[in-house]
């Protein structure tokens, strides 16, 4: 092996393997990790004062891990709160799991809100007072900005004023006040302008359905004013669609060049490439807003879905694996507990109509099956480890640092396969629910296709493999779906293959 | 300290739970930004995107109802690594993340040469195991960590002159070890 392959090998080895037998040197590291949690969260202590807390610890650990961990404690309650308020609305539609569905489906189960701690409470209003209040027009992003950087560091005025010409320039601020050398009215000025700019990039938006146009807005102002503009407005939509770049792009710098905006659109053709390459997630508020704005869940479903798979160049997004990244630092929480991206379980509060129950029902089994999936699948690696050829240990074993990959199928599948069985309680797709999709879908391959997208899961009966063959898990029926046609057959009489329907 | 006990704390006894995830995790946690993060920006980013990381998951890890802690970190740390390495290529518009992310999410395609890849990894690291201490340290030190012969010195101790000479070594008796998959 040459040196060069040795070395690439070796910096794509397993996370775990390094950190369990080679962690980080701790030169600090760990010190000034804590620090810069610190900086994130202002209740946090001092890493000097001590915590009172478990002795036992407290007898083996640097002092600073102290303070993290007090730390932490104000996150964990926090994040709770925040984050199972997610699912409360979700909660409360699901239907009562039985005793094996919860037990099966620990990944992919219900937020417990009952059970929450009384110490929570209170935390979420703490942290709220803590947090910085959010911007929320660019004038006052930009008043934030100017007050923390220099004001002679040079502003790109992409703006236009009342009648649509354009004012544009790349000065430093204080070179041109709007009026005398008023800094404070040149600021306001500035401000003004990049409000005007924005809204007529919504304005054009919304004209021409254009919701990429929010991104690419997004993008510019952040960069002209350095906050997030997902702070300025819940409602910018941050998508890619197939067509971005052919439709979009252009059609944003034609209507900037109309403006006289040149900078910002020769500064948008140049970006092409490299947005292309670098975006592509989107957050939850953009995904709430495509739920919102659709008529039904599997809507809003493949519109997420349509998009996210143009995501191609930076492998996020992959279509097969129907991962959604959500960048969103609440709904890591959802993506894992859920079903690892292959679907939006997610209904904001007060928009309970557009779902209804059946549909929730069936996207919530579908999320819980994978969760589910993954759990039994680790029992039955404990539980047959003893049992495994020594090559089937190997190819577990390769397995199994892909663990923290709860989102590639592949190789859930591929432990299911080598162990020879799947999950018996794991939750499926019923055939009432399949019956459901095919009565609520205009044809029968939209029905297929979305049956097919809810039980790409079920790979343990050979099924959801090819793409277009599936076996549905009602233990009285296979129901196999082969894009337009669904078949039923009753197993208690012989095994039926889809190679036997086919031929 | 096990995982068990770890969800076990952090459901009876937050504060301790979550002492007991930072010591045990953070070192992972940051092994899975480095191998994202290192080609693209230095230790600083690394340490900061590791303690969004340990942040994110205290934040939002739920003991109740969550599955493996492990894998929870893993994602979550695999997440944010990529997310600040897109909004690093963002600014600087050379850096490309495909060479290191492509290996964790092989598409439908590439399954086989992504699970080859796996295969060789592993084989080398145990071949970096067999070479023993402090050689093994060395090579991972330098070639997954990125540290250079200086701070690896500091860290074990020795002469960075030694280090250098070490790692040359070892190389070679890595090679050696590895001549089968030529």
């Amino acid at each position: 092996m040459k040196k060069r392959d040795m070395i690439r090998y070796l910096r794509q080895a397993d996370a775990e393997d390094i950190a369990k037998n080679w962690p980080h040197p701790d030169d600090g590291a760990g010190e000034r990790i804590y620090e810069k949690c610190r900086r994130s969260v202002k209740d946090l202590p001092d890493p000097a004062e001590t915590v009172q807390g478990e002795t036992e610890i407290v007898q083996h650990t640097p002092v600073w891990r102290y303070a993290a961990a007090a730390a932490a404690v104000v996150l964990v309650v926090g994040g709770s709160v925040g984050g199972i308020s997610l699912m409360q609305h979700m909660h409360s539609m699901e239907p009562v799991p039985t005793a094996e569905e919860q037990s099966a489906a620990t990944v992919g189960s219900e937020p417990d809100t009952q059970a929450e701690p009384v110490f929570m409470e209170g935390i979420a209003e703490d942290r709220a007072a803590t947090e910085p209040e959010k911007p929320q027009k660019a004038s006052e992003a930009l008043a934030i900005v100017e007050h923390t950087t220099d004001a002679s560091e040079p502003v790109t005025q992409a703006a236009t004023d009342a009648s649509g010409n354009a004012a544009k320039s790349t000065t430093p601020a204080s070179d041109k006040p709007a009026n005398g050398n008023d800094p404070t009215e040149a600021a306001n000025d500035h401000a003004a302008r990049m409000d005007r700019a924005y809204e007529l990039l919504m304005q054009f938006a919304e004209e021409h359905e254009h919701i990429e146009v929010y991104r690419t807005a997004k993008e510019y102002f952040e960069a002209k004013t350095g906050v997030g503009l997902k702070d300025l407005d819940d409602q910018v939509l941050v998508v890619y669609p197939c067509n971005y770049e052919d439709i979009c792009l252009p059609a944003i710098e034609q209507f900037l060049k109309e403006k006289g905006i040149d900078d910002v659109a020769a500064t948008y053709s140049g970006e092409r490439e490299s947005t292309r390459q670098t975006e592509g997630r989107i957050t939850l508020a953009e995904a709430e807003h495509i739920c919102r704005e659709s008529a039904k869940a599997q809507d809003a479903a493949e519109c997420i879905w349509e998009r996210y798979e143009a995501d191609e160049n930076s492998g996020l997004g992959e279509v097969y694996w129907r991962r959604f990244y959500v960048d969103d630092a609440r709904t890591a929480s959802i993506v894992t507990y859920y079903n690892n991206g292959m679907c939006i379980f997610y209904q904001a509060p007060g928009e309970s109509d557009s779902l209804n129950p059946q549909e929730h029902r069936i996207l919530t089994a579908a999320g819980g099956q994978l969760g589910s999936l993954l759990n039994w699948q680790r029992l039955e690696m404990e539980k047959s480890d003893s049992v495994l050829t020594n090559d089937q240990k190997a190819q577990l074993r390769a397995l199994e640092q892909e663990e923290s990959s709860l989102w590639c199928i592949f190789y859930i599948r591929r432990r299911l396969e080598i162990i020879g069985a799947m999950s018996p309680d794991a939750p499926h797709l019923t055939l009432e629910d399949a019956e459901y999709l095919c009565a609520h879908n205009q044809t029968p391959e939209l029905a297929a296709r979305w049956i097919r997208e809810l039980y790409v899961p079920d790979y343990g009966w050979g099924s959801g493999v090819d793409g277009y063959a599936y076996v549905l898990s009602d233990h009285e029926t296979i129901n196999i779906v082969n894009g337009s046609s669904i078949y039923y057959e009753d197993t208690s009489t012989a095994p039926v293959t889809h190679r036997d329907l086919y031929e | 300290m096990q995982e068990d006990e770890i969800r076990r704390l952090l459901t009876d006894a937050p504060e301790a739970g979550c002492r007991a995830l930072f010591e045990t995790y953070w070192a992972y946690a940051y092994a899975v930004v480095c191998r994202t993060l290192r080609s693209a920006c230095g230790k600083e980013e690394i340490e900061e995107c590791t303690a969004d990381v340990l942040s994110d998951v205290m934040l939002h890890y739920d003991p109740a109802r969550s599955g493996s802690l492990k894998a929870y970190i893993g994602t979550t740390a695999r997440r944010r690594a990529i997310d600040r390495g897109r909004a690093l290529s963002r600014r600087s518009a050379e850096l490309s993340l495909d060479s290191e992310t492509a290996p964790d999410i092989p598409s439908r395609e590439d399954v086989a040469a992504a699970a080859e890849q796996a295969e060789l990894s592993r084989e080398v690291l145990s071949a970096v195991k067999a070479l023993g201490e402090p050689d093994a340290s060395i090579i991972i030190y330098k070639y997954y960590y990125d540290m250079n012969a200086a701070q690896i010195a500091k860290s074990l101790g020795m002469n960075p002159i030694t280090v250098r000479s070490r790692c040359a070594r070892a190389m070679k008796r890595l090679r050696a070890a590895l001549s089968e998959y030529e």
